[in-house]
């Protein structure tokens, strides 16, 4: 609930407009429709629109998400919206998380940076509130002629996921009716109508679930305080809780902290309760530049969830975001992920029915997405039973653990969400990932900084992929042998719009796109002359070869659109 | 995907591999938890005995009772 105006955002309201078929007009004849004009809804929109599908976006609000809800917005995610061409307005709001603390009781037990690298375009953790991430996404998607989104329109059901065109139903201020497209996609949420009309239960994952309530809420307060996330665990005033204070844009503050079993979630979240929990908590950051008046302005209330669909594919409807799975929100998982399932979906899509890829290429958005996603749940789990220690078994080993957090790192992953695993490999079992093995195969290609041959101009690699294409990365290093070979292989594969051929050298050579003079892609992406990377549309390395004749490139080619022969 | 296919996937999803350090600290608190409190400290005796056992190297044991013995307790205050 909001207990005063934020000062963060401005919400517009939009108008509801009767589609053709409330009146028995023809159906709407669209590619794809998409359920929740969310976050990962906006993202999967626009990123089909601007590969040439129609889209038919249905939206059950008339406004973007009304609280702050996500903050913590991953670097994967930037570079999604980067890819989309939005990145700009994104930056002008958005602040870079610098740092994290962990504190048990009082006492500051670990503190750690953020990574940031100068190897990488965007920071680990930019901070942004939800309803500012979707604007501009949303700015993006009324601007394109290919998308319709269809405010006050709320999906509340879908039939014949198996058949050629899945219908939806649609419930408006003046009625209902259906509509039909070819693909459906499920971006609405975790009461999603999609999957409840579809009968689709969630299956819970990983032992280390907690049912305790947590209470959430933002307040206002200037201070010269670094953007940091900070994580007490067992604070003196509130022994045996959980409780996390993040820095956001514009002075606002979140806080959230969990409540005990014999706490009535009702009275925890009266304004006065809660107020009571912010001074105290600022009483314990004991902030000298702090205001002493703050505003409290939300607060709103969570379960730490870990479920997930049992697949993200029905037919012809698909699942992407909480409407596939529910990721409790320590760890900054959740929209991330949403994003994450839109990138690996929203091109799949785009080239199936575009006839450029086997339709088995759809098949590989669920085969990828969901080990990855249970593999998370499994990794925040275990810091969520050690952030709560709902149990006496628990408390003794989280105490252990503390104990040992000092003086040995390995314990860090145990206790803290955001030190948690966070392996992104698509593959299963996950490969080794790092700084030592470089671009690894199914894992997301590693940035770098390059200069571009033609121009002198300063960018990064990620820069120079195709946004929506396949991009083949060769390195030629200081190999004219290798310039030529690749060359050779330019010629003979066949020009398409949907390739792009970019080469990196160490030195100025003819062949080259891109220059690397101080070995830092090279050195980073633990590459040599000769090597060649294909990379997806979603930044993923799809193969990885070594002086590839043109045979393997055709074999790494179609497996990477979906042949299996 | 069908939805009977769906279903016996739901039945029989497989579990990831979590790492050994995440499943074994879940083991001990499930341990812990069935055990009354009483008998806490004799059971983590045992199993320090019987790692000691599967290590088979007394020198790195040595050093990991070392390393635990200087850990400073974090009391909360």
């Amino acid at each position: 609930m909001l207990t005063a105006k934020p000062a963060f955002f401005s919400w517009d309201h939009f108008p509801f407009r009767a589609p053709p078929e409330l009146s028995g007009g023809p159906c709407t004849d669209t590619d794809v429709i998409v359920a929740g004009a969310g976050p990962v809804g906006l993202t999967l929109a626009l990123s089909m629109a601007q590969q040439g599908l129609r889209v038919l976006l249905l939206e059950a609000r008339d406004c973007v998400s009304e609280s702050s809800r996500t903050l913590a917005v991953a670097r994967r995610s930037v570079q999604i919206l980067d890819r989309l061409g939005v990145i700009e307005p994104f930056k002008r709001l958005a602040i870079t998380r610098e740092r994290n603390y962990l504190y048990f009781g009082d006492r500051v037990i670990h503190s750690a940076p953020y990574e940031q690298s100068p190897t990488e375009k965007h920071p680990d953790i930019s901070v942004l509130q939800q309803p500012w991430t979707e604007k501009i996404l949303l700015d993006a998607v009324l601007a394109h002629p290919l998308v319709e989104l269809r405010w006050l329109n709320s999906v509340v059901g879908v039939s014949g996921a198996e058949s050629e065109r899945p219908r939806v139903r649609v419930s408006t201020p003046q009625g209902e009716y259906e509509v039909a497209a070819k693909y459906v996609v499920a971006a609405d949420g975790a009461r999603g109508s999609v999957r409840r009309s579809m009968n689709l239960p969630y299956q819970e994952i990983a032992d280390g679930v907690v049912q305790r309530n947590f209470v959430i809420c933002d307040f206002e307060m200037k201070s010269a305080l670094p953007v940091a996330r900070r994580l007490w665990v067992n604070p003196p005033h509130r022994p045996g809780s959980a409780v996390i204070l993040h820095k956001q844009p514009f002075d606002t503050w979140r806080l959230d902290y969990s409540l005990h079993d014999d706490e009535d979630l009702e009275e925890a979240m009266r304004p006065g309760n809660v107020e009571r929990m912010i001074a105290a908590q600022l009483k314990l950051l004991d902030d000298p530049t702090a205001e002493s008046s703050w505003r409290l302005v939300w607060i709103s209330a969570y379960r730490p969830m870990s479920r997930s669909l049992a697949s993200y594919r029905v037919g012809r409807v698909f699942f992407a975001g909480d409407a596939a799975h529910q990721t409790p929100i320590f760890g900054g998982r959740g929209m991330n992920q949403g994003m994450l399932d839109a990138a690996n979906l929203a091109w799949k899509l785009a080239y199936v029915l575009r006839g450029v890829a086997d339709p088995r290429l759809l098949d590989t958005y669920d085969q990828e997405r969901r080990p990855v996603i249970v593999r998370n749940l499994h990794d925040v789990a275990q810091a969520t039973l050690c952030m709560t220690a709902t149990t006496k078994g628990a408390a003794i080993m989280r105490k252990a653990a503390f104990d040992l957090l000092p003086t040995e790192p390995f314990v860090r992953k145990l206790v803290d969400a955001f030190n948690a695993n966070r392996s992104e490999s698509l593959l299963t079992p996950p490969p080794t990932e790092g700084p030592e093995v470089g671009a690894v195969v199914g894992s997301p290609l590693p940035d770098a900084p390059v200069r571009v041959a033609a121009s002198g101009q300063d960018q990064f690699l990620h820069d120079a992929l195709h946004r929506h294409g396949l991009t083949w990365l060769y390195f030629i290093g200081a190999d004219p042998a290798a310039a030529e070979a690749m060359t050779s292989l330019r010629i003979a594969t066949q020009a398409s719009e949907l390739s792009r051929w970019v080469s990196v050298a160490a030195v100025p050579l003819a062949a080259a796109d891109l220059l690397d003079e101080q070995g830092v892609a090279f050195d980073k992406l633990r590459v040599q002359a000769g090597t060649c990377l294909l990379v997806r549309p979603d930044a993923y390395v799809a193969a990885r070869l070594q002086q590839p004749s043109p045979s393997e490139l055709k074999i790494a080619w179609r497996a990477a659109l979906g042949a299996t022969e | 995907m069908t939805q009977a296919s769906i279903n016996d996937r739901l039945a029989a999803t497989p579990q990831p591999d979590s790492t050994y350090l995440e499943r074994s600290f879940q083991g001990l608190v499930r341990a812990l938890d069935d055990l009354p409190e009483t008998e806490s400290r004799d059971f983590l005796a045992r199993l320090a005995l019987i790692l000691a056992e599967e290590m088979r190297d007394a020198d790195r044991f040595i050093d990991a009772v070392q390393r635990a013995k200087s850990a400073q307790p974090q009391e909360a205050k």
